[in-house]
């Protein structure tokens, strides 16, 4: 199956910022993929990359198979994108965003905005400069779905609301996709979020990616390991933290531990503590 | 073009475009009735459009530029599947076509008016359609290059406005001659010619430069310029931004153009014409026809003579008018609000040196635009003025050397820079007479070639450029001659101690004069000023309240005593701060002396 996204080396500079160091990435069609970072590491960047909203300064981008230097009007036809504000024109009502929004997208579906607009409990007449923020991002999901795009960016969407709120957007998310066979494209730093939905997960940080992979794959290769004694493991390990080590899942049955030794699996916040910090080891996925 | 954007666009600011349009009307329907009775065809639209189409265009750069970028729904916009170029398009193609719409119903507007009272036909009016529509467009692109500056918009506006102040007020362009302006000149707005083919040139170089820097704007860097540009002002920024326009504004003010008004018409009296000099002295019962005439020429002699000495380029006119009931020493210079020259009203029998100091004084002023009166050098300003008026008179000199001599001392560098305060201590003559008494031992320390050097760089001619920023101070000027205010001062001082050691048989025959004045304040009457003087008949009290903003002393109230006491015919309100002043006849110096000057703080 043809990948959805595949980012190879990507580079952006903002003056003297290098926000993206040759980051590279692949999401396979269908999938549902979480970008962790802390804020600053690149996510909203590469996001920006993917709606072409922002040009990459190296790299390439390939979209469904695609290459391509720079994402163009019509690709972002197929697109859907959730940010994390949501700018739209206060004066409007959601019907009225949905008829603005309508006229850019060939494939937008009315009836299934309606039955968005409903189903997320939004109020179709009213302002949306007077809807709650989550009520907002919700909206912002019905815009965003209503075309039905076959990829989603969604750059964290769910920050600043409430948990409820969250685990009831995680869940139409979660839904749509499975229904539609939706790439969805998520970053954010609330690890719970995209352990809840998504099949894989990647780490960047400082631009660049630090690990990626199913978020149980992960944890079988990132373990936590405490001894009495000093260790020395064989190669094919490598030290993230000063307990936290990253190893292929199998090479973990191969070694003896020594009497006193704790080998524990980490859930994904800790790996991503680990990973996301600015001296962790880029690029240990590779 | 995006047709979403601009039903977008006329949702969101159809009503306040609407309204504008109706204010506009309204505005042009005003204009026009006004521009009628000014006689051309296309006044009313010439009008409209450099004020109203200017207004229009800010207006229309804010609702669809700025907007947008501050409200951040550029950012939702950026997220559809748009074109940044598409919509930076969609929005400058609105606004141009609105400015285009506004140029072509006030142009068809003036022209049905017009046809009203004249015939016009379509092939005379199509050129102002034209420079209207080119005015527009410009206009607009400039206004559109503003508000993708963001927060500087309005700097942007006042930058174009400090330029067009410069070169009308600096370079002395006329203001409709100025590129694009010019497109609504004179003969455009006659209706008889259009401008030259430069004219429309420049306008689109204008139009187009704009356009490009705002696409730029737009476009460059993902569109981050214009997202930073359209951040709130820093703290910083605003001051620098008022500080600027401050400058600009001072600039603007320091660089105020002398206004052309035509001389001052001499129709009555004894006229004179000297070599740069039109003098007129109208005659009374009291004072002949032959006195005027010798007053005329006495006075165009020592106006033409300082012209040549300080290398002016003036020929002012100059009017005396005698006045019975003046007093001898109350001399006054009429205000002319449109003609340029040299008015006095004066007594009969005011004495000839004092009118002939004022005429020069008054020359000297004008010529320096007031900037003679400034504290750095308004002493050699009153000293010169006597300094000529006696150039030929011996006993006239010594007469005012007496004066000096009769005042208070010790008289320092300080008494000659703080001029303003002197001069109220001591009353017009004596003050005149010191600063005559500096100006001449000026002249005797440094020869009169050599004195009047300085003094032609000192009481010049302001420039009407920048350059006037970097004249030389006084001072330096002096310097530059080997003279400062303290060495100046010293030897003032010392030439006066001479002049008291020659006349002290006349000094020592004045009468010792004492007064005071005293504040009496009573819950039932109120607050009462009392002067009182012993040693004379007779004595002025003069008087004025001084108001916070009050930064020149002018003419003061007179009451004139007879006796020892007097109340001032005054009701001042406690906290209220006075100025008093008793002067007296000195019948040895030959002019009023002021004995005390005292400003009241009242309680």
């Amino acid at each position: 199956m043809t990948d959805a996204i595949r980012l190879t080396d990507l580079r952006v500079r903002y003056g003297r910022v290098l926000a993206l160091d040759g980051l590279s990435l692949t999401v396979a069609g269908g999938e549902i993929y979480g970008l962790l970072g802390r804020n600053g590491a690149g996510k909203t960047t590469t996001l920006r990359v993917l709606m072409g909203i922002v040009g990459a300064d190296g790299g390439t981008i390939e979209l469904n198979g695609q290459p391509m230097k720079r994402v163009s009007v019509a690709t972002k036809r197929g697109m859907g994108y959730v940010s994390q504000e949501q700018n739209f024109y206060p004066w409007m009502t959601a019907l009225q965003l949905g008829r603005f929004v309508a006229a850019f997208y060939p494939t937008w579906d009315d009836d299934e905005y309606a039955r968005l607009l409903r189903v997320l409990d939004v109020p179709p007449d009213r302002r949306s400069g007077v809807l709650s923020g989550g009520t907002r991002t919700k909206l912002g999901l019905a815009l965003a779905l209503a075309p039905r795009p076959p990829l989603l960016l969604l750059d964290e969407p769910t920050a600043g609301l409430d948990p409820v709120a969250r685990r009831e957007f995680n869940d139409l998310v979660a839904k749509m996709a499975a229904e539609r066979g939706t790439t969805v494209f998520l970053s954010s730093h609330l690890v719970d979020d995209v352990e809840d939905i998504a099949t894989r997960v990647g780490i960047v940080q400082a631009g660049r990616m630090s690990i990626e992979g199913r978020v149980d794959e992960l944890r079988e290769r990132v373990r936590r390991v405490r001894s009495l004694a000093p260790l020395e493991l064989p190669s094919g390990f490598t030290r993230v933290r000063a307990d936290v080590w990253l190893a292929d899942g199998a090479l973990w049955s191969t070694v003896s531990w020594p009497d006193g030794t704790s080998v524990e699996p980490l859930p994904l916040e800790e790996i991503f503590l680990a990973f996301a910090r600015t001296d962790a080891p880029a690029d240990a996925a590779a | 073009m995006s047709l979403a954007l601009l039903r977008k666009e006329a949702r969101e600011h159809g009503l306040v475009l609407a309204a504008t349009f109706v204010i506009g009307a309204v505005a042009l329907f005003l204009t026009l009735r006004v521009a009628a009775d000014l006689g051309g065809r296309f006044v009313g639209l010439a009008r409209f459009l450099s004020t109203i189409g200017l207004l229009l265009a800010l207006v229309l750069a804010n609702r669809l530029l700025v907007r947008e970028y501050m409200g951040r729904t550029q950012l939702f916009l950026e997220t559809l599947p748009v074109g940044r170029a598409r919509a930076f398009a969609t929005k400058w193609l609105l606004g141009c076509g609105l400015m285009l719409l506004t140029a072509w119903l006030t142009w068809l507007a003036t022209w049905r008016f017009v046809r009203y009272t004249e015939v016009l036909e379509w092939a005379d009016a199509k050129g102002a359609l034209l420079c209207a529509a080119t005015f527009c467009l410009t206009a607009w692109s400039f206004a559109a290059l503003a508000g993708m500056l963001g927060r500087y918009r309005y700097i942007a506006w006042a930058g174009v406005a400090a330029v067009v102040m410069l070169a009308t007020n600096v370079a002395g362009i006329p203001f409709l001659d100025l590129p694009v302006l010019r497109l609504l000149g004179q003969d455009v707005q006659m209706g008889y010619a259009l401008p030259e083919t430069s004219a429309f040139v420049y306008a689109f170089i204008i139009a187009a430069a704009c356009t490009a820097g705002a696409a730029t704007l737009a476009l460059a860097g993902s569109g981050a310029m214009a997202s930073t540009l359209a951040r709130r002002m820093t703290a910083r920024e605003r001051v620098f931004a008022l500080v600027a326009l401050l400058a600009v504004a001072t600039i603007g003010y320091t660089l105020e153009p002398k206004p052309v008004q035509p001389p001052f018409e001499i129709t009555e009296g004894e006229r004179f014409q000297g070599k740069w000099t039109r003098v007129g002295v109208l005659p009374t019962a009291t004072f002949d026809a032959a006195a005027a005439q010798s007053l005329a020429s006495t006075i165009a002699a020592d106006a033409d003579s300082l012209i040549d000495a300080l290398e002016l380029d003036i020929h002012p006119p100059v009017f005396v008018l005698p006045q019975q009931g003046l007093d001898r020493h109350v001399l006054r210079r009429a205000a002319l609000r449109a003609a340029d020259g040299i008015v006095l009203k004066v007594a009969p029998n005011a004495p000839s040196d004092f009118v002939r100091t004022l005429v020069l004084h008054s020359l000297l002023t004008d010529v320096t635009r007031n900037r003679g009166m400034r504290e750095d050098r308004h002493v050699l300003l009153d000293g010169l003025a006597v300094f000529w008026a006696l150039r030929d008179d011996a006993e006239g000199r010594e007469r005012w050397w007496l004066r000096a001599a009769a005042a208070a001392e010790p008289l320092t560098a300080d008494h000659l820079t703080a001029w303003a305060q002197t001069s109220e201590q001591f009353g017009e003559c004596q003050s005149l007479a010191i600063a005559y008494s500096a100006v001449d031992t000026l002249v005797q320390r440094l020869g009169l070639d050599a004195a009047l050097r300085s003094m032609r760089e000192i009481f010049v001619s302001p420039r009407d450029d920048v350059r006037a920023l970097f004249e030389r101070r006084p001072a330096t000027t002096l310097a530059a001659a080997g003279v400062n205010w303290a060495t100046l001062a010293a030897a003032a001082a010392a030439a006066r101690q001479s002049a008291r050691e020659r006349h002290a048989a006349a000094l020592a025959r004045r009468p010792t004069i004492t007064a005071a004045v005293d504040v009496n304040s009573s819950t039932a009457q109120g607050i009462a000023i009392e002067t009182t003087l012993s040693g004379a008949p007779r004595y002025a009290a003069y008087y004025q309240v001084l108001h916070p903003w009050t930064a020149d002393v002018g003419d003061m109230s007179r009451l004139d005593v007879l006796g020892g006491k007097a109340v001032l015919p005054l009701s001042p309100s406690r906290n209220a701060r006075v100025l008093t002043v008793i002067e007296v006849e000195d019948e040895i110096l030959d002019c009023p002396v002021r004995v005390l000057a005292e400003r009241l703080q009242l309680r």
